[in-house]
């Protein structure tokens, strides 16, 4: 076919449009991507904190019997709560007293104000022996640690999610 | 002939020049993103090492007695919040049983008294 002057121009603006469109769906595909992965790292950040708080949380509560070591029998709010007055060893009092107490109090206690927190204690059949808090479909992260509950052995599962 | 000539000659300057632009354009945003990039690389590890003090301060609260540490970056602790500098990233200790400190790089002492935790430079 024999191209004439002005059908050439209008070859190279539909090989223009091409082009641009091309170029156009890349840089949005790139633009995307790194949107979508910037979110990605700052999602994995909050994880991360949120691991290290369960984590630093439970490990407290199953190790130390809380700051003051009777703050179970304490009308004023503990500085820190622990569960075990011997490491791995919950005691009775320090559990039912935790159970009972302000779930708004226990979180600002925790220093975990932007999440919310479940606490459950099984045993061995997974029967529940205590728990505080709510379940939530929300991302969380949970942490289990055998301990001994009534003489016997039990896990206890703190749960960190967010709101 | 001639005049035609000069004519295409335009339009391919402006193409060009609409070419350049744009790249020019997108090398601005792309190091404008390193840029952000390399911050965010920055938080990234001082939000784990923020996170790892605070893990060893509470295991050394638990561990009862006195612990020598290193740390990477210097760092303050007031109200139960650990701020690591220089970008000031900050995490929370999850029990209130550290005391307030400003620790440089380097090594330094975390001793129980008490109930307390209390930090103190080497």
């Amino acid at each position: 076919m024999k191209i004439t002057t002005s059908n050439r121009a209008q070859v190279m603006m539909t090989d223009l449009f091409i082009a641009l469109s091309i170029f156009l769906i890349l840089m949005i595909a790139i633009f995307s991507f790194m949107m979508v992965y910037e979110r990605r790292v700052n999602s994995n950040m909050a994880y991360e904190d949120m691991r290290a708080k369960a984590m630093q949380i439970a490990n407290f509560l199953v190790k130390s019997p809380g700051v003051p070591a009777d703050w179970e029998y304490n009308s004023t709010s503990p500085q820190a709560i622990g569960l075990a007055p011997v490491p791995l060893i919950l005691s009775n009092d320090k559990v039912a007293n935790f159970t009972r107490m302000d779930y708004d109090k226990i979180r600002k206690t925790f220093n975990i104000r932007h999440y919310d927190f479940s606490f459950m204690l099984f045993d061995l059949d997974s029967n529940l022996l205590a728990s505080k808090g709510n379940e939530s479909e929300n991302e969380s992260v949970s942490i289990s640690r055998y301990v001994r509950f009534n003489n016997t052995n039990s896990i206890m599962l703190f749960k960190v999610f967010r709101h | 002939m001639n005049n035609k000539r000069g004519q295409v000659s335009t339009e391919a300057l402006f193409v060009i020049g609409a070419i350049f632009l744009i790249f020019m354009g997108i090398a601005v945003f792309r190091m404008e993103k390193m840029r952000e990039i390399t911050f965010l690389k920055q938080d990234i590890v001082a939000k784990n090492a923020c996170l790892e003090i605070s893990d060893a301060l509470v295991q050394a609260f638990l561990s009862t007695g006195s612990a020598r540490m290193k740390t990477d970056y210097s760092f303050s602790v007031y109200r139960q919040v650990i701020t690591v500098m220089p970008r000031n990233i900050t995490c929370v200790i999850t029990s209130n049983v550290v005391s307030s400190a400003n620790i440089t790089k380097g090594f330094f002492r975390a001793e129980r008294q008490g109930e307390t935790l209390v930090l103190t430079n080497i």
